[in-house]
């Protein structure tokens, strides 16, 4: 065993200084990234830079929390029991506060009245004057609006300018608990709310009470930690469970949120981007916030819940800017950034670079408006960074305010935001209209006109009916075959009857109804205007967009020819092949006109889109249903035992393929590792 | 007539100088630099990126020479030995202060085993065969049986371990100022079931309790850092690297820290790898100093700084490892391997010597002066005369690179040979003549597209003609034109992987794999050596007339494990060094080892900062002290992030030229290609900056075209002043306030001025 574990050290010791071999301008220790057009993580310029590093010398015992207030920093000195003020203008600790009554610190803020400091370890959330005076003491409530079950375990606080004391318990899935100036309780506020999973689900449905009772009761995560923003509002960070692969599909809360006074969600982004072991967070200036992980990695966000930067993370190797535990996030007025690592015991500051001040300019004159003033600005940061979201997004915004709609919906294009681009596009759409309407009730007008002339004119035998033979003659087998879609539209069952006996239709004409159906497909899915477009053109790979029209189509015409075979259908393969060709006719009609309409329509008027688009859908799959019927001549009670027979077979030929196919993929590798070994061996 | 004349060469002087405060970053930056820059500049120059202003009182002699016998004597030294525990205590006679290890007598803070090792002059470890464990003997230990001959100015000590069977010979010489330490390769002999590992000289030679000696070591990481002597702190481990990188033909390429997030796993920016074979140690700056050089085996040795308080060892210390053996992972079956160390010894001819130094010489500028005399007396370097007025440019053109497609990928133009000589001639009118220009993905296929070994143009970029006359356009103004590539790394779509990547000891194709999935080709393969130098003679014969610039060839070593081909560290880097040397070729070098400076023209991307390790508390310019006015070196693209007014500042203290990675395609055209991080390149963004950045240091810098620096100091707090040899003192100042430095002299705020007086004040 020991002989084992010497080598693994060993090993580790000659393993252990590896290094990519590349080195590029950036001079920090963490790469920034962004995110990009197509919301993917990019790297940027850097924002911030390691600054000086703060306590390296072991003051500090496993701190938790620190404040930034007024040039000083407030640290929560949890393994001391203290709270430890640091003055970065002389750089000196100037003082403790707290010896003696503190047990361990966990949570800390400071305002203009004194320092108040949420103890886990004597279950108290303490006001401490400046001098040192404690002046409140919170203890678990006696009120009846406090949880009979629940213990009081303050581990952070957060005080608004107007003295509304925010405390942040271990467990409390209540919610924050609010306390009013003196200390009184009033209430739980803001509250996560409780996530059932699918089992969870349908463990509801089918269990009895006495089932229900043995499970455990479904509580929602408590929060984690809390920042006051300028506004006076709450910042929240909840903890999320373990971040599996499994549960980032299913993530269904966001770790970060803001809260109005109702305790609601303002964020305006639905999912945010996020790190399930979020430990803090902080509010800066202008809707502006930084979250830490305690992995070291540090989000900012816009007002909106929007990335703007993040960069550091966990540490190997002692370098500045990284953290094996942070555990606290603050920041100055000048945006400087203090982090706090519990393990090591340091404050590590982080100062913005000229890219991260020129970027928070821009976003704040976006928000009060200055949108002239900001486009420069965002032309600059473009050039810094032509891929980033961000940039692109709030020059498109700057454009948008600035009524250059043209150019706006561009940048939204680029970055994929449908909601702006479709704005602009109303824009555009309006301003279109409002100087062509002129013209447009004139054509119209002058056409109604003539059209009434003609037919005036053809009544009174002036002019003869025009009858064009030749072309008609030309385009005949076309036509016929064509005329047989625009029937089956208006008469299916009588068109049915006439491909049935074999009178209407042939394989070819189906054949070509069919590649045209494919064409309509394709070009409805690449084709559609930005605005209502399904998928992204650019990452998507063709195959199985191919595979998705074609495999079905295939399994359901062999499948609907092979079980009606033997349920006693009467219509031959080819009936079948040649029917649900034409069953395709509202799709192959109607479609092309929604895709048209597509580019005319705003999201204003999505649901038309939607509607047509439904109604086209139940429409062909009514006449592909129809078509088994009459084809078959089956009842309808036989038809539906029919339908649900042939869609079992679609299911079970995809299994078995796959099971052929994962099969044949083993006996290769099989064969492939023989050949290796045998190379290898001789 | 002649006094008057006299007069007005003074004022003319006089003015001269006052002309040359230089007020340049008030300049066109863009509209979001101004105020700002007050916040980060106060918290940029107390970083470790910076030279800090320390002052330095005397330090008092802490050894004495009693038990110990004075053997070899020169008019500079004494080297005392002490047969008990075979350590060393050497006198600088200039000015009495004795060198040594630790104190005889066992201090409270070190056990007897760390003692014997402490103060032995030298340790080695070796692993058994059979268990694969390792054991560490100190010299002094009763296992090693030692017989010295001492002569008038050397030593030899024959050193045998029966119970373990390894033997070897160790010499000392004492040449002037020079202790030299060693083991030649061939004395080295194994009898038993154990194997040599490693060899230490003097572990603890030049080590302080804590902080309580004033000083520092000078660690060779990035462009050179300082490690200040410092009271204990709990690092998890001190600095050890390499020289000259990891070999990855044996290091396994170790997994970045997992960061369990939502964010890719490639987060943290590459450390610096050590490019130079040696550390130092400074007793009290400008009073007593050592400067360690391995002189023979740096490709096998690793150097080692570890601060006070890694493994609660309460000393600062700095030594040389000498690595004959190595752990590596022994492929078994297809699916299995073990790990044991390496069956044949390292062909090593150890050879560490020790320069002292004293009074003004006693500092990292004086320690850079002897270095540079050492590689000017071996040829490596050579005084350059290039009479230039101005200085060069570094302009890398992005000519073309693989998109990742719809159906399949398709190449990206970004800049054809038109387009790029339209950018020179641009440049050139505005007065940026002197220009190497470096045309990247000029090949067939693009930068990362390129099968390897091609030596044809991409037609869509540019024709055999119209590069020719790009290139002569360029070299007609004044500059040089290169053809850009990487021979020693290749993707997966480049190369054949099984025949043309180089394997590791345990038979894997030898690759770095960055943890990124949105990147187009995460992992790059290592070349077989002969293949590059295949590669390089090609590109030497077939495209005669061009430069190249040869982006990952200078600072990659290592070793191949091809079946009946092997080519251990030391033959690769001998492969390359003769290739160039036999068809007398010098090359562009990204970063260039030790090794390769004799083949290099410039350097393009020279490291400005440290790896900002905890421990390290200055980054100062070492590398840049040696290469100054011998061989050209550009500071990091600018429009890659280095563009702000402190940026400029730096390059300004660090003597480095501007450089810029531009294409005349729009950003955007990059996304989704291989360089999709490279965020900025499109020229007409830059074409202000570039004229602006180039201007404000092309007019200090153009002063000393062609000197080397003499010394670089921080004279107060955010204030260095840099001499060169023609007398001329750059001062930068990076304070928000104007600092005055005499009547004549004051630099203006976040500005620098040019002095003449020739001191540092």
């Amino acid at each position: 065993m020991r002989k084992k574990i010497m080598a693994m050290l060993s090993l580790i010791l000659a393993f252990s200084i590896i290094f990519a071999p590349e080195a590029r301008a950036s001079e920090s220790t963490a790469y920034t990234y962004t995110m990009s057009v197509n919301n993917e993580w990019i790297r940027t310029l850097d924002a911030y830079m390691p600054g000086t590093v703060y306590f390296y010398d072991g003051t500090l015992l496993s701190p938790e929390d620190l404040f930034y207030y007024d040039g000083k920093l407030y640290i929560a000195d949890t393994g001391n029991g203290r709270i430890v003020i640091y003055d970065l203008e002389t750089n000196s600790v100037i003082g403790t506060v707290g010896e003696g009554t503190l047990v361990g610190p966990t949570g800390i803020f400071v305002t203009g009245d004194g320092i108040y400091a949420a103890d886990k370890g004597s279950e108290t959330v303490y006001g401490i004057s400046h001098e040192g005076e404690i002046l409140l003491e919170i203890k678990r409530p006696d009120s009846y609006l406090f949880s009979d079950v629940s213990q009081f375990i303050p581990s952070k606080v957060a005080v608004t300018s107007q003295g509304v004391i925010f405390v942040c318990g271990e467990g409390a899935y209540e919610g924050l608990m609010q306390f009013d100036k003196s200390g009184e309780f009033q209430g739980y506020y803001a509250a996560n709310t409780a996530k059932i999973s699918f089992t969870e689900r349908i463990e509801e449905l089918f269990f009895t009470e006495e089932q229900m009772e043995t499970l455990l009761t479904r509580t929602p995560a408590p929060i984690y930690n809390l920042d006051i923003s300028d506004r006076d509002l709450v910042y929240s960070i909840t903890q999320l469970e373990a971040n599996t692969a499994w549960s980032v599909v299913s993530k269904t809360e966001n770790a970060v949120k803001y809260h109005n006074m109702a305790g609601n969600d303002i964020l305006s982004k639905t999912e945010i981007e996020d790190e399930a072991n979020f430990t803090d967070i902080a509010s800066y200036e202008n809707g502006i916030s930084f979250a830490v992980s305690s992995s070291g990695i540090i989000y900012e966000y816009d007002e909106n819940g929007d990335v703007i930067f993040s960069f550091g993370g966990r540490d190997t190797s002692n370098r500045n800017g990284l953290f094996t535990s942070a555990s606290a996030i603050d920041v100055s007025e000048d945006g400087v950034i203090y982090v706090l690592d519990r393990e090591r015991g340091y404050i590590q500051a982080f100062f913005p670079t000229d890219f991260a001040i020129s970027t928070h300019t821009a976003l704040n004159n976006i928000r009060t408006g200055n949108y002239s003033q900001s486009e420069d600005i965002w032309l600059e940061l473009l050039k810094l960074n032509g891929m980033s979201l961000v940039a692109h997004s709030g020059y498109g915004k700057s454009l948008y305010q600035q009524q250059r709609f043209e150019e706006a919906a561009e940048q939204f294009k680029i970055v994929n935001d449908k909601h702006y681009y479709s704005e602009c596009m109303w824009e555009l759409r309006n301003q279109w209209l409002q100087n062509n309407l002129i013209y447009i009730i004139s054509a119209a007008a002058i056409l109604l006109v003539l059209l009434y002339a003609r037919r005036l004119l053809i009544k009174k035998g002036i002019l003869k009916k025009r009858n064009n033979k030749c072309i008609q003659r030309l385009s005949r087998p076309f036509k016929v075959q064509w005329s047989y879609v625009a029937a089956m539209i208006r008469h299916p069952i009588d068109e049915l009857y006439y491909i049935k006996r074999g009178w209407h239709a042939s394989v070819k004409s189906a054949t070509v109804i069919y590649i045209a159906a494919f064409a309509v497909y394709v070009s409805d899915m690449f084709f559609r205007s930005f605005t209502f477009s399904v998928i992204d053109t650019d990452n998507t790979s063709p195959l199985p967009i191919v595979v998705m029209f074609i495999v079905p189509l295939i399994l359901w015409v062999i499948g609907n020819s092979m079980v009606s075979a033997i349920n006693e259908g009467e219509g031959s393969f080819k009936n079948v092949y040649v029917s649900t060709a034409y069953a395709f006719s509202p799709y192959l009609v109607f479609a092309p006109i929604i895709i048209i309409a597509t580019y005319v329509f705003t999201l204003n008027e999505a649901f038309l889109i939607h509607f047509s688009w439904a109604v086209i859908i139940l429409w062909t799959a009514f006449l592909l249903c129809m078509s088994l019927k009459e084809i078959h001549n089956y009842t309808v009670k036989e038809s539906v035992k029919v339908i649900f027979i042939t869609l079992f077979f679609m299911v079970m030929a995809v299994i078995v393929c796959v099971i052929v196919f994962l099969i044949l993929q083993q006996v290769v590798t099989f064969i492939e590792d023989l050949y290796n070994e045998v190379t290898y061996r001789v | 007539m002649f006094r008057l004349n006299k007069a007005a060469i003074c004022c003319l002087c006089a003015f001269l100088v006052i002309t040359l405060i230089y007020t340049g970053a008030s300049g066109g930056e863009a509209n979001v630099s101004e105020n700002n820059e007050v916040v980060n500049a106060q918290y940029e120059i107390n970083t470790n990126r910076h030279t800090l202003f320390v002052e330095s009182p005397a330090v008092e002699n802490r050894f004495s020479t009693d038990n110990f016998q004075k053997k070899l004597e020169s008019d500079i030294l004494e080297v005392w030995y002490s047969e008990e525990s075979t350590s060393i205590r050497v006198v600088d006679k200039r000015s009495g202060y004795i060198w040594g290890c630790t104190q005889e007598e066992q201090p409270e803070n070190l056990n007897k085993k760390w003692h014997a090792k402490a103060n032995s002059l030298c340790t080695i470890t070796y692993v058994n065969k059979e268990t694969n464990k390792e054991e560490e003997v100190a010299l002094s230990e009763s296992t090693l049986r030692k017989e010295v001959l001492w002569s008038d100015n050397s030593a030899l000590f024959k050193v045998s371990g029966r119970r373990i069977g390894i033997s070897f010979e160790i010499f000392m010489e004492l040449d002037g100022d020079r202790l030299i330490i060693g083991i030649d390769d061939g004395t080295v002999a194994e009898e038993k079931e154990n194997l040599l590992k490693s060899v230490i000289f003097l572990n603890f030679f030049g080590s302080t309790e804590q902080d309580s000696v004033p000083g520092y070591f000078l660690i060779p990481d990035g462009c050179g850092a300082l490690m200040r002597f410092r009271e204990s702190r709990a690092y998890t481990s001190g600095f050890e690297k390499k020289v000259y990188g990891s070999d990855f033909g044996v290091d396994k390429v170790a997994e970045q820290m997992n960061l369990n997030g939502n964010r890719t796993d490639d987060y943290a920016t590459p450390a610096n790898q050590v490019i130079l074979p040696l550390y130092g140690i400074v007793h009290g700056e400008n009073q007593n100093g050592i400067l360690a050089v391995i002189e023979n085996g740096a490709e096998y040795a690793s150097i080692s700084a570890v601060p006070s308080g890694v493994s609660n060892i309460d000393y600062n210390r700095a030594y040389i490892t000498f690595n004959y053996r190595q752990f590596y992972d022994k492929r078994v079956s297809k699916s299995r391997t073990v790990t044991v160390p390496q069956e044949e010894l390292n062909q090593i001819d150890a050879e560490l010597s020790f320069r002292f130094l004293s009074g003004e010489e006693a500092n990292y500028s004086g320690m850079a002066l002897r270095y540079s005399e050492k590689l000017l007396e071996e040829n490596i370097i050579a005084k350059k005369e290039n009479n230039r007025e101005k200085i060069p440019v570094l302009i890398n053109i992005m000519g073309s690179e693989v998109k990742k497609g719809f159906l399949r990928n398709s190449l990206s133009v970004l800049t054809t040979a038109k387009q790029a000589m339209n950018i020179s001639s641009l440049l050139a009118k505005s007065g940026i003549d002197i220009q190497t220009l470096l045309f990247s993905g000029g090949l067939s296929g693009g930068y990362s597209g390129s099968s390897y070994g091609t030596v044809r143009f991409e037609k869509k970029v540019g024709s055999s003609e119209e590069f020719k006359a790009l290139s002569d356009y360029v070299k007609k103004n004044g500059g040089d034109f290169a053809l850009s590539l990487r021979v020693s790394t290749a993707n997966k779509d480049q190369i054949n992987i099984s025949s043309q990547a180089a394997l590791t000891r345990s038979k894997d194709s030898a690759l770095y794999e960055i943890p990124n999935e949105t990147l187009m080709y995460p992992a790059e393969y290592y070349i077989k050596p002969p293949l590059i130098t295949e590669y390089v003679d090609k590109i030497n014969n077939e495209l005669p007339a061009y430069s190249v610039n040869f982006e990952d060839l200078g600072y990659l070593l290592y070793s191949d494990y091809t079946r009946n081909r092997q080519i251990s560290r030391k033959q690769s880097k001998e492969l390359l060094t003769d290739a160039f040397e036999k068809i007398g070729l010098k090359a562009y070098f990204s970063s260039a080892n030790e090794y390769m400076l004799p083949y290099t023209k410039a350097v393009t991307s020279i490291p400005v900062t440290n790896s900002q390790y905890m421990y390290e508390t200055d980054t100062v310019p070492f590398l840049q002290m040696i290469l100054k006015g011998r061989i050209d070196y550009y500071a990091p693209y600018s429009n890659q992030g280095f563009y702000s007014d402190l940026s400029v500042l730096k390059m300004i203290e660090y003597g480095a030229y501007p450089s810029f990675i531009l294409m005349e395609a729009d950003n955007f055209e990059i996304y989704n290609t291989p360089i999709q991080n490279m965020f900025s390149l499109n020229f007409e963004n830059w074409e202000e900056n570039i004229k602006d950045i180039y201007h404000r240091v092309n007019k200090v810098l153009a002063q000393v075209e062609d000197c080397q620096i003499l010394f670089h100091r921080t004279i107060m707090d955010g204030v260095a002043a840099v001499g060169y040899s023609n007398g001329k003192t750059i001062y930068i100042n990076y304070n928000e306030t104007a600092v005055k430095l005499d009547e004549s002299l004051t630099i203006p705020e976040y500005n620098c001025a040019v002095g003449d007086t020739g001191n540092a004040f």
